[in-house]
């Protein structure tokens, strides 16, 4: 098995894995946006950026670009730094490009709280940006009925185009234009046709696709999450619900602990039951590292 | 008001399916023909695309809307008439020209006359650099514009070029050549010698040669046929990369239409060597007036026996060349985007690893090459690799057609050997009171006097042939703005520091114009395009901010200069 070494930690991995997943398994965090490990890399967000250095003809070389972590494959002696300067000055560059044309209205958005655009721009973001120009804002469309679409908020991962395409199999989202007037849009302004539409919700990683039917009632941070299920679907979805004070206000798929989804749900559990007697209440998921958030129990004795 | 019949346009995608398959990969064909015989692409007929090759018309829509040539919106006029805004038509008084085309027609550009005759639009380089402004008509073409020239070219658009004053095509300017043009092979002698060696021994010819890509990044041919070779797939292709987007080239216009056969020869002489059955040339569509003149030169080859099945009597050995057109994307010319645009997909390109050699078209082991370096292979076997290694330095063998455009007393294509400084290259054209020199077009450096004694070579100058000057008057701001724009223009935007470090970059060219940038803030905008170069996905991007970054390193002085006059002198 192949050893590498990332950060200074040693650590030895299967072979054809990426960089990615070697740094998780040495325990160094690498963001990423684009990367959703369901589908094949996209390499379009760049935050992931991480130098490499590889053996070439028994020789340690630089290699002269940084490297997407995402979707470089790792090969026996590579040396990857994910915190040296230049590294830090592309993620703050990219982390600085893609707040520079977003609105920046979390204290209206839904996504507050739970978005990987906050957490990273706290993380590896800087303080110091500079910004005289107007923001490019796309005119509004919409996604139908359940999930509210606010373009302005998007970074362009393309997540939910390849979920779409390559799981929900309908092929209504797609990228439109080019260049800065790149616009993530469905065809003829359509609603998704998909019982499984909502999972767009959960897969994008940004504020751009919300809950319509949670909007501006909680703050993501005043839900207790709890997993349940609902005897009733046909397809047995397990799902996440949003308490707070003994009401759902929203149901979600389950997370790991990178956040991503750990299954798909029907949009019949996401949208239409938010009445705590459809649901049964799981006792502890060993496998949601959500526990380690402190969770109440609602106050209902119907679970 | 045209009425579209679906059933019609059914019919008449069915009859091109037939002609290019019925694969995803028939899109951008049936889309040019669309556009041609509708004058633009509607909701009905991306719908009725879609449904002929059972794909959604969200994909179609997502295709239509990334070339610049396809229009959804409106009709496009009868005439449409694309003026060229690069850099090199940009100094010889486009402007003016400009100007007098809106008078003329009474419309903006983007617009369309009310009685449907004409659109105007702006494109990015017509590969006419050296005889600029360039203009194009629908299909033709016109060097030199000028006001009155551009009424005039109207008035016999009102008359559908009847008893026209204007030749048909344009000829391109040969200023010099050397060996590779001068060669005194007869036809088809380097295909006949390939033919006789065995794939290996075709390779370590090219090897022997010293042979590097002529488009511009360098990479040594025989290894790249090599990858491809070793791979066992039993279907493999061959492109010829003739999308010549990059401003100020205009060499491969020149070898497609003078040299075809020994362009043609080293695409079959490639496909031999790497056991592919398969060829396509990737045709700018800005070229589209040479569309029949090549596939009249391919069937004459098939009709030879030089393309087609038991090529030269050699069995086992069948090859065929499809013409593909672009549709208006820079970004194309990279080589994975390339094959996505010729997979009918949007030109954006892919992550490197996987390189094409083992997974290209289709998944399939796949060599793109330059128009340049096929022409060069040809005559590498025709007349042996010590005749190209010769010339050159010791590692940029050979000599290379540089396209060259700008302030200068005689531009054109000349051949130079690598290693030519470019005081040399400008006493030969005429040039020597330069200012500076772009090298490499939009995505090169921008080369100032002190480094003028700097080599044209791979090690040093690495450039596609394209050479721009500009002479003492020139506003160096002018050129990075120019610059810039093409770049925001054709950016794919899927990568962020492309997508949004050139709008910044460009907000900075804004200021600066203004004169209400601090020097910290240029630096910290050049140090931004150097995160780009180290950042982004494709070449486009990483080579996006060079011309920026060479030109406020070269002539910082007067740009901040620039900056005090504009703001008169004070702080504020």
């Amino acid at each position: 098995m192949p050893k590498v070494t990332i950060d200074g930690i040693e650590v030895e991995v299967t072979d054809g894995l990426t960089i990615l997943w070697a740094a998780r398994k040495a325990g160094v965090e690498i963001p990423t946006y684009c990367y959703y490990p369901w589908f094949p890399p996209q390499g379009s967000c760049r935050i992931c950026l991480v130098e490499v250095e590889a053996m070439m003809r028994g020789e340690l070389v630089k290699m002269p670009k940084l490297q997407i972590a995402c979707a470089t494959p790792i090969s026996d002696g590579m040396v990857i730094h994910t915190n040296n300067e230049t590294v830090v000055k592309a993620r703050r560059a990219v982390m600085e490009m893609l707040l520079l044309h977003h609105p920046l209205d979390c204290p209206v958005c839904d996504q507050a709280g739970e978005c990987d655009l906050q957490d990273y721009g706290y993380k590896y973001g800087w303080p110091v940006g500079h910004n005289s120009h107007e923001r490019r804002t796309y005119k509004k469309t919409d996604y139908g009925e359940k999930i509210a679409k606010e373009m302005n908020r998007c970074i362009h991962c393309r997540r939910c185009i390849r979920l779409s395409e390559e799981y929900l199999k309908v092929h209504h989202i797609g990228a439109l234009n080019r260049g800065d007037h790149l616009e993530i849009g469905s065809y003829v302004e359509a609603e998704v046709p998909s019982e499984w539409a909502g999972n767009l919700i959960d897969v994008c990683p940004v504020g751009c696709l919300t809950d319509k039917k949670m909007r501006f009632s909680i703050r993501a941070w005043d839900l207790d999450h709890v997993p349940a299920y609902r005897p009733d679907c046909k397809h047995g979805c397990k799902c996440l619900l949003g308490i707070s004070k003994g009401k759902i206000y929203r149901v979600t798929a389950r997370f790991d602990k990178y956040h991503v989804m750990k299954s798909l749900i029907c949009d019949e559990c996401r949208f239409e039951h938010k009445n705590m007697d459809d649901w049964v209440i799981e006792e502890d998921d060993i496998n949601t590292p959500l526990k380690k958030k402190i969770m109440k129990v609602p106050e209902t004795d119907d679970a | 008001m045209q009425v579209i019949y679906r059933q019609k346009v059914l019919q008449e995608i069915e009859e091109l399916m037939a002609i290019y398959g019925d694969d995803r990969s028939s899109l951008l064909p049936i889309l040019h023909a669309m556009q041609d015989r509708y004058q633009y692409i509607p909701d009905r007929i991306i719908q009725t695309v879609a449904h002929a090759l059972k794909i959604h018309p969200a994909e179609v829509e997502a295709v239509v809307s990334f070339y610049s040539f396809f229009e959804t919106r409106e009709k496009l006029g009868k005439y449409v008439i694309r003026l060229c805004q690069t850099i090199s038509c940009d100094m010889k008084g486009k402007h003016n020209v400009a100007r007098q085309l809106q008078n003329e027609l009474g419309i903006k550009f983007g617009e369309t006359t009310r009685d449907g005759m004409f659109t105007l639009r702006y494109t990015n380089c017509l590969g006419l650099c050296d005889q600029g402004p360039a203009m194009l008509v629908n299909e033709r073409l016109f060097a030199h514009a000028t006001p009155d020239k551009a009424q005039r070219i109207i008035e016999e658009c009102k008359r559908d070029f009847i008893r026209s004053e204007f030749p048909w095509t344009v000829p391109s300017i040969l200023r010099k050549t050397g060996p590779l043009l001068n060669n005194g092979t007869k036809l088809n002698v380097g295909l006949k010698t390939a033919l006789k060696k065995k794939s290996k021994d075709i390779i370590e010819v090219l090897r022997k040669s010293g042979l590097k890509g002529r488009g511009g990044a360098g990479f040594p041919t025989a290894f790249k046929w090599q990858l491809a070779t070793d791979d066992k797939s039993e279907q493999k292709y061959v492109v010829c990369n003739a999308d010549e987007g990059e401003p100020g080239t205009f060499k491969d216009r020149f070898l497609l239409y003078e040299h075809t056969d020994v362009i043609l020869d080293g695409i079959t002489i490639g496909a031999y060597a790497i056991g592919a059955n398969q060829g396509f040339i990737y045709l700018r569509t800005e070229y589209r007036y040479m569309l029949e003149y090549l596939e009249a030169a391919l069937e004459k080859r098939r009709q030879e026996g030089l393309l087609g099945k038991g090529i030269l009597c050699k069995k086992g050995f069948d090859f065929d060349i499809q013409i593909r057109l672009g549709a208006g994307a820079y970004v194309c010319g990279e080589e994975t985007a390339l094959i996505e645009s010729l997979e009918g997909e949007r030109g954006e390109p892919r992550n490197r690893p996987p390189f094409p050699v083992d997974t290209g078209f289709f998944g399939r082991p796949t060599i793109v090459n330059n128009v340049e370096t096929f022409a060069a292979v040809a005559l590498i076997l025709a007349k042996g690799a010590k005749w190209f290694a010769d010339h050159g330095t010791d590692k940029s063998r050979g000599t290379k057609l540089f396209s060259i455009s700008g302030d200068c007393e005689r531009p054109g294509i000349y051949e130079f050997a690598f290693g030519t400084t470019i005081n040399e290259l400008l006493k030969e054209v005429g040039a020597e009171d330069a200012k500076a020199v772009q090298i490499g077009g939009a995505s090169g450096l921008c080369i100032s006097r002190n480094d003028f004694d700097r080599k044209l070579s791979f090690e040093d100058l690495s450039s596609g042939g394209s050479v721009i000057i500009f002479g003492p008057e020139c506003n160096m701001l002018d050129v990075a703005r120019n610059f810039c724009d093409f770049f925001i223009e054709e950016s794919c935007g899927q990568c962020t520091p492309c997508r949004i470090g050139n709008m910044k970059i460009r907000e900075g060219i804004t200021l600066l114009e203004k004169g209400k940038c601090s020097s910290s803030y240029l630096k910290e905008l050049v140090k931004l395009s150097d995160t780009m170069h180290l950042a982004c996905k494709c070449g486009l991007g990483q080579s996006s901010g060079n011309a920026f970054t060479t030109i406020m390193g070269g002539f910082r002085e007067e740009i901040l200069g620039q900056v005090l006059s504009a703001s008169g002198g004070k702080v504020s």
